[in-house]
């Protein structure tokens, strides 16, 4: 009986010492002599892989944490992410943290990554971004955007070496106006612009190829959406300043209206995330506006729930406003395959002749 | 009275009403045994319960409302396993469960890469998203619980005031217990999607609750528990339209604090009474002593 016993421990303690050594072991391994692995980035939503994947292209890996389909709004992070993020030599965000209300489940994680040096690209701080006009007691005015754009010329966006934080110039914006709008992604010029400057952050991290390489690279993508954002200039010109009118799910088309002439009339959840939840009156009045200014398509997202925009339509048609329909579009994430919305330019390219083919 | 009539002058509104209404008068009905046989433990346990099966059927493209009842049966027949096989009691049995299902379906959510949305709209229901197609189902499951609780109101009563008589009278104890927790299951699962499984548990416990302050025979309790709730139903969403606050939590809210104030209503009088007549008798007592 004693020799079993003593065996059994000491297979165990045998056991245990044989992990510990493996685990030391890679631990030792992965920090010698490896060569260099491939230059590894981390995108926070799908929309920004995309832009990144058009940037790169095959010089460098791109990670998606939120991934087509996916409401960022209410994503949770989950312990790979943050591995993923740790592992990353550039992470592009929207961002900046507290004044972007995009990915608001990745706040913490992404200031603790930026804490640990961890270099991190933010999209939103580099697109010179428009504001939400503060909802006072305006009860008419949801989500209009506020049009005269102060802007925020960071004088040091771009390089990013980790923490840095603009948290005062964005504070004090902020409060003069409201929270910033982070679906940048609608203005193509804005994009054009911002991609140069996340060519240089990808430089700052690349060891291996000249700076030069990547200015190139970003000049190409510039252009490639430069002439995207003329295409849409002229697509959209068909339509009147009548036509031009937009009811969302909710309020993600501020860029597109500032850029290409659109009126944002409100929005079915009111303020500017899917989490809001819509109150009896906000909504009775939206009924009203759709009838009262004949307003017959309510633009839907391809990450929220559709059953109020679709009360929405029920109530204004049994309110006698005749052809009421609710377009699906593509707004906040990319579309799964097939959908005509799987890379960035396919995305804007769908969604805005969705949008004018619904108009016109 | 333009108060009242403003919000309701829209069609959205009324059919939130309606689905309310509807709800109340089922879960009246089956919540006036549950406050009577102390289940309320279990009728929240079972409206967490079922978002497991609808997080899986939604997950899997199913319809959901398979997928809850196969969620909350999961919940009931673990429940029975556990205070079956172990020495551990019911309400133990109850909680280990309600943690299990509730964890799991918020793995089974995160799966999908989301998360908060999805959990709120379960919880919280959308009161002004209601269809008639929904009305429709609200409609059918509050007649199959009229139909069910006028057919079983004996053996119900029975096991709700004496399990043992109930079993002497031929009542099936068992079988009358699981009826039971079935009913509350379609009264969940019919009504989640209009006002969220939170505020259907609102309606099992707050209006019998505050009726049992007052009446005693279960008739005078289904009937006092149903204005009460349909009270709830109606300020709840005149006071969101106005004060603009979250429909379903408003009328979850005023209907605990109904409960609030008829008890303090109740306890008042019963104070106020045995101070008249403790006066009452000293009067008598210093009269006599003259």
């Amino acid at each position: 009986m004693l020799d079993r016993r003593l065996g059994f421990r000491s297979v165990i303690v045998a056991g245990v010492l044989a992990l510990v050594a493996a685990a030391c072991g890679t631990a030792e391994n992965s920090t010698a002599t490896e060569p260099e692995a491939r230059l590894s980035i981390v995108a926070v939503t799908s929309i920004l892989g995309s832009i990144v994947e058009d940037l790169v292209g095959d010089n460098a890996d791109v990670i998606v944490l939120i991934g087509p389909g996916v409401d960022p709004h209410s994503y949770q992070v989950s312990a790979r992410d943050g591995q993923l993020l740790r592992d990353a030599d550039l992470v592009v965000a929207n961002g900046p943290l507290d004044d972007v209300p995009l990915e608001e489940g990745l706040f913490d994680l992404l200031t603790t990554v930026r804490s640990e040096g961890i270099a991190v690209f933010d999209f939103v701080a580099n697109s010179n971004p428009l504001f939400f006009a503060t909802h006072g007691d305006d009860d008419d005015d949801h989500g209009h955007e506020d049009d005269d754009d102060h802007g925020l010329k960071d004088d040091d966006h771009g390089d990013d070496d980790g923490a840095h934080e603009d948290d005062d110039d964005h504070g004090h914006d902020a409060d003069a106006h409201g929270d910033i709008d982070p679906h940048f992604w609608w203005d193509l010029s804005r994009v054009a612009d911002a991609v140069v400057q996340l060519a240089a952050a990808i430089a700052a991290v690349d060891t291996e190829r000249a700076e030069e390489f990547w200015v190139e690279r970003a000049s190409v993508v510039a252009q490639i959406y430069r002439d995207l954002d003329d295409e849409i200039v002229q697509s959209v010109s068909v339509l009147t300043d009548e036509q031009r009118i937009i009811v969302t799910n909710h309020d993600s088309f501020g860029y597109l209206a500032d850029r290409y002439g659109f009126t944002v009339r409100d929005t079915v959840i009111p303020g500017y995330t899917t989490d809001a939840q819509t109150n009896p009156r906000a909504f009775a009045q939206l009924i009203d506006v759709l009838v009262d200014e004949e307003i017959r398509v309510i633009f839907a997202g391809n990450t929220d729930s559709t059953r109020l925009a679709e009360q929405l339509r029920t109530q204004a048609t049994a309110q006698g406003l005749d052809n009421v329909t609710v377009v699906q579009l593509y707004t906040d994430a990319l579309g799964p395959a097939g959908s005509g919305a799987e890379t960035y330019v396919a995305m804007v390219r769908t969604t805005v002749d969705l949008i004018v083919e619904a108009l016109g | 009275m333009e108060w009242l009539i403003e919000p309701f002058s829209y069609g959205f509104m009324r059919q939130a009403l309606a689905a309310g209404i509807l709800t109340v008068v089922m879960a009246s009905l089956v919540g006036t045994w549950v406050v009577m046989r102390g289940l309320t433990f279990m009728g929240d346990a079972l409206a967490h319960g079922a978002l497991p099966g609808i997080a899986l059927a939604f997950l899997l493209g199913t319809n959901l409302i398979f997928g809850a009842v196969a969620s909350a049966l999961v919940m009931i027949a673990g429940v029975s396993v556990v205070s079956a096989r172990s020495r551990l009691g019911n309400d133990v049995a109850i909680g280990l469960l309600f943690a299990g299902m509730l964890a799991s379906g918020v793995v089974i959510i995160s799966l999908r890469g989301a998360y908060a949305g999805d959990l709120t709209a379960i919880l919280f229901g959308d009161l002004l998203g209601v269809t008639s197609a929904d009305i429709r189902i609200a409609l059918a499951a509050t007649l199959t619980v009229i139909v069910v609780t006028f057919v079983g109101y004996r053996p119900f009563l029975a096991l709700t005031f004496s399990p043992a008589k109930a079993q002497v009278l031929g009542f099936r104890p068992r079988l009358t217990h699981v009826a039971m927790l079935g009913l509350i299951t379609v009264v969940l699962v019919s009504s989640f999607r209009t006002v969220g499984t939170l505020l259907v548990f609102a309606f099992l416990v707050a209006p019998p609750a505050t009726a049992a302050l007052v009446a005693r025979r279960v008739p005078v309790l289904f009937f006092v528990s149903i204005v009460l709730g349909s009270t709830a139903v109606v300020l709840g969403l005149v006071i969101s339209y106005w004060a603009t606050t979250a429909t379903a939590a408003t009328i979850a809210g005023i209907s605990v604090l109904g409960f609030f104030g008829v008890l303090t209503t109740v306890e008042a009088r019963a104070h106020l009474a045995t101070r008249r007549r403790v006066t009452k008798e000293m009067r008598q007592h210093a009269h006599a002593t003259d």
